[in-house]
């Protein structure tokens, strides 16, 4: 059997590509075909009749093109009140203005039904549900095509790895494989009576998932039942944070107990963690061991997403964010673990920038953090040293560029098709399989399907964008947001850091490189996407099951 | 929320950066991917920084020059081929650069951008060469112990038969090479003051320019007054026509003639023959020859005429310029690599054929004659018996007190031996020296 390797993959090294170019397509086509149409939630209605239209479940009336529902007669207020929907209702608060409720005066939130009469600066508006109307009659493609394809490529893939490694192939690999496969399909299936559900997110996440298990398979298969195992558990994360996100009021309650405890549990490892690599950033136990910080991030975006969630109510749960952010890059930097600590800075920044009203504070903050970077570089001389080689890896080339120019020389051995899985050079190199794994990528896989991995980043990232655009409700539009650059920052940093474009800084390629506890987390970080896409319409289907 | 949604550009924006920036990496790797691939600690190709996976390199005979065996790179069993076909066959580490090892490493190891290095033998190319080795050997023991470069090559085909460069050194050896520019190849990356050689395409812009170029004659007193200062000649040749100034070297002829045709004229015709060109043999990158004269004044100018002043030749542009002459004006480009074959056999690149239209028929013919009389009457038939060799010598002189260089340029008109030759010999001294006796030398061979 292990005769046949070199003529399937002769051949098969030329189907991968076209089938990711079709994957591609497919994706980009099920993108358009999704375009939103946007209905909206509710409705204000004056008495001469006129529908002012509510598209999101956090609205400031006022009277300024700053608010988002615009009454501009006198008396109305620049930010006059506030109309949200939560706990599974309507509410209104006034803000700077004068509200009445069936002529009662409101003083603080107060619920509202439809049919209510609210009274503002004289005029008197109809709250009123307002149907759907644009009713689409057909339900658009949820990605089951793509996922024929990549099923297709699952299977070539795989088999480019076990035949490579027939007389001594781990039952294991072949197994892992068809668990994914049969496991999407599963997905897939149960997602079809979900309403709105799609797989614009899965398709491209799953296609980095295939390429994470085809180099766990074929560079270190000793690793993959643990990988199997944390894949297991970050599938249940997900299901279960998707589901959890849901309900916002529990998730409010929670916010304090997690913040203190992943604050303890960063300064626990920042203390008696484990210290691999010059940073202290794992944490054993038993023959466990994990890293705390990938886990904390997935809390860390959502943490911003509840301080900032509320509208206009208790300013002290931004100061609290503040805090609570300075206290865990505090404690990432003790751990030395400065590409994290540049992760949750920008996370955090983003949260920040969707939400604050002043733009003057976050380039503030933005300024404070340049000058910091600036002293941490001082501080700590082999931060120093990574930029030492930087834009100029190729004259260190035996040196500090060691392992860029590593990357970057078997990434151009792969061509466009790639040696194969298995039969490259780059992953005898120290810290290949995670910080380098773009470059094993293009020696194994190829050019293309390498740009397919970074594509498929992009992919998530326009599709974030989307949901933000598309998002009724600020928590969904700050968590996403916070995901989103994330995601695509780290793997900026993974990728450009492995080619000499940026200062190579040891963080892990989402999905792709090899590790636990970055596969739980990049699972994770796909809920707050996927609870977006789901919630987006959940204040109307609140009304149709009354 | 408007603002949420007005504020989330940012989000887009980071994603827009990231994809350009994956794109520069895509343009970068276009650009430089070879080069990257190249690296001498690539596993894939090298063995402890020695290339390996590289397929076999043999002569236009099919002898063996380098190949790959049990993992090491081995050349020719003997050490006078080794010699001979160093700078062309190129060393492992990289040093000669315009050796097959370095020029032609992405053939030889079968490397292309779109399959990388794998191809399904798992093995690389072979290359077979124009060169001949024991016309190379010949070469080789001609220049004995020498500096300098002889070039050959048919002028009918573009085959180059002969491009040996010495100083040289066997790369079985465990010495580090010595000698001044040991891993230069002179005929394709040295440049000479050309000296009396330059006089061929002074001459030639002459029966291009002046209607009346072959009856024209010109004052000789042993040298000849321009601008006031003196302009010397070897001989008093009194009043002289082209073809015998020709024969005779004739200084004082050819400045006036440079004068006469004018600093546009003359280096239009330089260019069109080679200089100031960035030419290429087989897609490797060759010295440039230098024609600069915008700036110089009147005696400066009658200096460039005859080869002096600050003109520069490189060996392989004259090679093309003879081929030129020779080829009816006509000059097919030379080149080295035959054909490439993958380790089953199949050819998978053949040499491209390319040429240069350098002069009209007409004047060819008539330059031809000309040097064919200044080997018959001067340098002396007898020495290329049944060549039929037309030809030119140049006296380079180097500056300091050292001796001159010797030049030999030129072509056997016979159908037969249909080749063109340059031969530079460092510190040979006069032209009619060195570089005509190892150029006969060599030629016998041909035959």
């Amino acid at each position: 059997m292990s005769g046949i390797y070199p003529y399937f993959f002769a051949v098969s090294r030329w189907v991968t590509p076209l089938l990711t170019v079709a994957i591609a397509l497919l994706w980009v086509s099920c993108f358009i075909k999704n375009k939103k149409v946007s209905s909206p939630l509710a409705a204000l209605v004056t008495r001469d009749g006129i529908s002012l239209d509510i598209y999101a479940m956090e609205i400031i009336i006022g009277r300024y093109k700053s608010a988002d529902l615009i009454i501009p007669i006198n008396g109305v207020e620049k930010r006059h009140a506030l109309l949200c929907f939560e706990k599974g209702h309507w509410h209104i608060a006034p803000i700077m203005g004068k509200i009445a409720v069936n002529l009662q005066n409101v003083s603080r939130m107060a619920p509202l039904e439809y049919g209510d009469k609210i009274s503002i600066a004289g005029q008197i508006l109809t709250f009123k549900y307002k149907e759907d109307e644009n009713i689409l009659s057909k339900r658009p493609p949820s990605g089951g095509l793509a996922l024929i394809f990549l099923t297709l490529f699952q299977i070539i893939v795989a088999l480019q790895i076990c035949l490579n490694v027939w007389n001594n192939l781990d039952p294991l690999i072949p197994a892992a494989f068809l668990l994914l496969i049969v496991g999407q399909w599963a997905y897939f299936l149960v997602g079809q009576n979900i309403k709105n559900f799609k797989m614009l997110l899965e398709i491209p996440a799953l296609y980095l998932i295939t390429l994470g298990l085809s180099l766990v398979s074929a560079l270190s298969p000793d690793q993959l039942l643990k990988q199997i195992i944390c894949f297991g558990i970050g599938l249940v994360g997900f299901i279960l944070l998707t589901f959890i996100l849901k309900y916002r009021g529990f998730v409010i309650k929670a916010q304090r107990v997690v913040m203190v405890l992943s604050l303890a549990l960063l300064y626990y490892t920042a203390f008696f963690g484990t210290k691999i690599n010059s940073a202290r950033n794992w944490l054993s136990i038993g023959s466990f061991s994990f890293q705390p910080s990938e886990i904390v991030k997935v809390a860390f975006v959502a943490m911003g997403g509840i301080s900032l969630y509320i509208l206009t109510k208790k300013p002290a749960r931004r100061i609290e964010f503040l805090v609570y952010c300075l206290l865990s890059m505090g404690a990432l930097a003790i751990m030395l673990d400065f590409g994290a600590v540049a992760i949750f800075f920008v996370i955090m920044l983003t949260a920040l920038t969707l939400r604050l009203e002043s733009p003057i504070i976050i380039s503030g903050i933005f300024g404070a953090a340049v000058v910091g970077a600036g002293g941490i570089i001082l501080l700590y001389p082999y931060i120093a040293r990574r930029f030492g080689a930087w834009l100029h890896a190729w004259d260190y080339a035996d040196s500090l560029g060691y392992q860029q120019t590593r990357t970057m020389m078997s990434f151009a051995s792969g061509g466009m098709l790639g040696v194969g899985p298995g039969n490259g050079n780059l992953k005898n190199i120290a810290a290949a399989e995670t910080d380098l794994i773009f470059g094993v990528l293009g020696e194994e896989f190829g050019a293309i399907i390498a740009l397919a991995a970074a594509l498929s980043v992009v992919a998530i990232g326009i599709y974030g964008f989307r949901l933000i655009k598309n998002s009724t409700c600020l928590f969904d539009a700050v968590t996403v947001g916070g995901a989103t650059v994330q995601i695509i920052f780290q793997t900026a940093l993974n990728i450009f850091g492995s080619v000499d474009i940026l200062p190579l800084t040891g963080v892990t390629f989402i999905f792709v490189s090899i590790g636990g506890s970055s596969l739980i987390s990049a699972l994770m970080m796909l809920s707050f996407f996927k609870s977006a896409e789901l919630h987006k319409q959940s204040s109307k289907q609140w009304r149709d099951s009354e | 929320m408007n603002r949420v949604i007005k504020r989330s550009f940012i989000v887009i924006l980071v994603v827009v950066l990231f994809a350009a920036g994956v794109f520069g990496y895509y343009f970068s790797l276009t650009l430089n991917g070879e080069g990257w691939m190249s690296y001498p600690a690539n596993k894939h190709i090298y063995t402890n920084g020695v290339l390996t996976k590289a397929g076999a390199i043999t002569d236009r005979n099919g002898v063996v020059l380098a190949k790959t065996e049990n993992g090491t790179r081995v050349y020719n069993s003997k050490k006078s081929i080794r010699k001979a076909t160093i700078h062309a066959v190129g060393d492992t580490k990289g040093f000669i650069s315009t050796g097959m090892h370095s020029a032609y490493l992405n053939e030889l190891c079968g490397y292309d951008a779109v399959n990388g290095v794998y191809n399904l033998s798992g093995k690389g190319n072979n290359l077979e060469l124009t060169i001949d080795s024991s016309v190379s050997v010949a070469a080789l023991n001609a220049l004995g112990s020498y500096s300098g470069t002889v070039g050959i090559y048919n002028y009918k085909t573009g085959e180059i038969v002969c491009m040996v460069s010495t100083p040289t050194f066997d790369p079985n050896s465990n010495d580090t090479p010595s000698g001044k520019g040991v891993y230069v190849n002179r005929l394709l990356s040295g440049v000479y003051a050309p000296g009396s050689i330059f006089k061929l395409v002074t001459a030639l812009s002459a029966l291009e320019n002046i209607n009346t170029a072959t009856t024209m004659h010109f004052k000789c007193n042993h040298g000849v007054t321009i601008a006031g200062e003196w302009l010397s000649c070897l001989g008093r040749h009194n009043n002289i026509s082209l073809d015998s100034a020709l024969k005779h070297s004739c200084n004082a002829f050819f400045a006036q003639t440079a004068l006469e045709l004018g600093r546009g004229d003359l280096t239009a015709t330089a260019e069109k023959v080679g200089f100031n060109k960035s030419l290429k043999m087989d897609g490797i990158p060759c010295a440039t020859s230098k024609y600069e004269v915008s700036d110089s004044n009147d005696i400066d100018f009658g200096w460039s005429g005859i080869g002096q002043h600050n003109d520069l030749v490189n060996p392989y542009q004259y090679l093309c310029f003879m081929g030129g002459i020779a080829n009816g004006g006509e000059s097919i480009s030379p080149y080295l690599v035959k054909k490439i074959t993958d380790a089953n056999g199949r050819t998978i690149k053949k040499a491209n054929r390319d040429s240069t239209k350098m002069m009209s028929e007409k004047n060819a013919t008539l330059l031809a004659s000309m040097m064919r009389n200044n080997v018959k009457l001067n340098y002396g038939d007898s020495r290329f018996k049944g060549l039929e060799v037309c030809g030119k010598t140049g006296t380079a002189e180097v500056g300091d007190k050292s001796t001159p260089h010797s030049w030999f340029v030129g072509f056997c008109k016979n159908e037969k031996t249909p080749y063109a030759f340059t031969v530079i010999v460092e510190n040979a001294g006069a032209g009619n020296g060195a570089a005509t006796r190892i150029a006969a030398a060599v030629l016998k061979t041909l035959k």
